[in-house]
């Protein structure tokens, strides 16, 4: 029996990094996965990997900044599963880490885009899918927000678009818990996506040490946000609600050096 | 199932409460077990339970507050299994709960009491057990704390001995990550065990509102948090260190009132399932 069986999931961002590990893994513990993306051929490619290992997926072209866009794939994942139960919020992008750009030179449009495909996307998402999982008598949120959103990072409107994302999460536990809707999300750190290598590589993660920045030296695999979010969607943490969890092999906890060993 | 499969775990306090509840879960998914605890009968039980469903485990009567004791219990383990991969700290008592004292009125020897029971043992079995899961080539270290550790509680050493149980874990990441050690704790709620049903009924958790202090209206149960442990313990968790989770039905998100629904622009909600209390 998969932890996930007889749920429907939507998962934006689904055609690439830990969108796609997400519902390649929602999937194998036996979800239905609606795959809502962006970039349709990024999405059906997902949708095949998962059909491939006899799961079921759809995939929706789906513009997370745009209501009707997303009122749209609700209704295309009712109508194709019956329902929705499971919602992972995973679009976000980090702009300035791009050029490293400071506060002074960061454009009124990054700072936009930057809160509405974190934020906002959110916001919107939660609007569209929360009715129906009243209707199916309850569900299961996951949000996906950054370590820089509760600790210093270089990148400031990513940060707060983060932490929004973290205050978001937290309300909207509150307001429908009674609903037996549970609200958590997941703080990665490094990974080893495409747009997680390129953030790695200009040094945005860089902190006390160049040398270490985490306790466990690897990057972290769409894998790992992928099992995080299966617990965190699944009966197993029906007690957990409204607070997050850091996968991140030790980077924020990381303040001080890790010295040779003397014996 | 299988997610600690070929895993060897020593949890300490696990004739009762939230540590039976663990011994259970790990054994359930193919861990070997030690029971450490210093209840002899109620330990016994709990060992005596996992044989019975299939499963391995061994009773060693501890007291983690002595070194002496743990020595002795790590030396049976390894004579029973031959490693240790997986260290559960768990024991922990909220001794000012039973009477709601304050700090004046906080003896001596409670203060100890409560830092010998979960903040020493963590000491005295983290100096027994790292040596020989750095034998085994790693390992994972679950230590329970408690939402007291993070956030304002009645009980001054208790909290105090909590945070300490949080900042310990993470020392224990840094100095044996190269080791292949990840360390990570969990910050319960009140959960329905002996010792939780004594403290919640002390009202220590009453919060800014009386009626209303946490988001899931039921207890936590020893399961809640066992399946929390699973996940850290097992391979899912390999890029979790050094942090915390709360298993505390969205205690500490609450910090204002969940007021009545005015607007009907939701659907009618389907019955919730009962589940828990
Ligand atoms: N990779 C990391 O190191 C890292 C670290 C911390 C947090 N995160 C967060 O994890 C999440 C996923 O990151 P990733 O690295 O996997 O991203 P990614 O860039 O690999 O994938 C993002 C996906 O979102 C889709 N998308 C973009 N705009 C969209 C829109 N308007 N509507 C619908 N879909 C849209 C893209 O087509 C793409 O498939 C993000 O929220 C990111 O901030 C990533
Ligand atoms: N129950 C809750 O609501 C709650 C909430 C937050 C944190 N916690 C923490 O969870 C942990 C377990 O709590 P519980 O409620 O399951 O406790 P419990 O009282 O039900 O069980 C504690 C166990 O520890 C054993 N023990 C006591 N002294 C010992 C010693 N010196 N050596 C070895 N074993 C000893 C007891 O025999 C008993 O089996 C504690 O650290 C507690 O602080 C519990």
């Amino acid at each position: 029996m998969g932890k996930l069986e007889n749920r429907v999931a939507v998962v934006t961002g689904g055609g690439s990094g830990l969108g796609r590990g997400m519902c390649i893994r929602f999937a194998a513990e036996g979800a239905k996965v609606i795959i809502a993306d962006l970039k349709p051929d990024a999405a059906e490619e997902t949708a095949a990997m998962i059909r491939e290992k006899g799961g079921e997926a759809l995939a929706v072209e789906c513009n997370v900044l745009i209501a009707e866009s997303i009122a749209a794939m609700v209704k295309t994942g009712v109508a194709a599963f019956g329902k929705i139960d499971l919602l992972s919020n995973n679009t976000g992008i980090c702009l300035e880490a791009r050029n490293s750009t400071r506060i002074v030179d960061l454009e009124e449009k990054d700072w936009d885009f930057t809160m509405d495909l974190n934020l906002k996307s959110t916001y919107l998402c939660c609007k569209y899918v929360i009715p129906e999982m009243i209707k199916a008598g309850g569900g299961a949120i996951v949000n996906i927000a950054s370590i820089a959103g509760h600790k210093p990072a270089f990148s400031a409107a990513y940060g707060a678009a983060k932490a929004g994302v973290i205050a978001l999460t937290q309300s909207v536990a509150m307001q429908y818990a009674d609903d037996n809707i549970r609200v958590n999300c997941i703080c990665p750190g490094p990974m080893k996506t495409p747009t997680g290598i390129m953030a790695n590589r200009l040094g945005i993660y860089k902190q006390a040490q160049p040398a270490r920045i985490r306790m466990l030296e690897r990057l972290g695999e769409a894998e790992d946000i992928a099992n995080a979010a299966v617990f965190l969607l699944s009966e197993d943490s029906s007690f957990i609600t409204g607070t997050q969890l850091n996968v991140d092999g030790g980077s924020i906890a990381m303040t001080v050096n890790i010295p040779p060993r003397q014996k | 199932m299988d997610r600690l499969k070929g895993q060897t775990a020593v949890i300490t306090g696990a004739a009762s409460g939230i540590g039976k509840g663990i011994a259970l879960a790990f054994a359930r998914e193919g861990a070997q077990v030690a029971v450490a605890d210093i209840d002899t009968a109620r330990g016994e039980a709990t060992a005596q339970e996992i044989r019975q469903a299939g499963g391995q485990a061994i009773f060693t009567r501890t007291d983690v507050t002595k070194p002496e004791s743990v020595a002795k219990m790590t030396q049976a383990v390894m004579d029973a299994f031959g490693r240790i991969t997986i260290l559960c700290n768990n024991t922990g008592d909220a001794v000012e709960a039973r009477r709601s004292i304050r700090i004046v009125e906080l003896t001596d020897s409670e203060w100890n009491e409560t830092f010998d029971l979960g903040l020493k043992s963590i000491h005295n079995c983290c100096r027994c057990i790292i040596p020989h899961m750095i034998d085994s080539g790693g390992g994972s270290i679950v230590n329970i704390s408690s939402i007291a550790g993070t956030a304002p509680a009645f009980s001054a050493a208790f909290s105090a001995m909590k945070a300490g149980v949080i900042a310990i874990t993470r020392a224990l990441a840094v100095q044996y990550a190269d080791d292949n050690i990840r360390a990570n704790c969990i910050c319960p709620g009140a959960i329905r065990t002996p010792g939780g049903i004594s403290a919640a009924k002390q009202g220590i958790y009453a919060g800014i509102n009386n009626d209303r202090i946490r988001l899931i209206e039921r207890f936590g149960t020893p399961e809640d948090v066992a399946n929390a442990a699973v996940f850290l313990a097992s391979e899912e968790s390999s890029y979790i260190t050094a942090t915390s989770l709360a298993v505390d039905g969205g205690m500490l998100a609450l910090v204002s009132n969940i007021p009545p629904r005015t607007l009907d622009s939701v659907p009618k909600r389907a019955k919730r399932p009962p589940k828990g209390n």
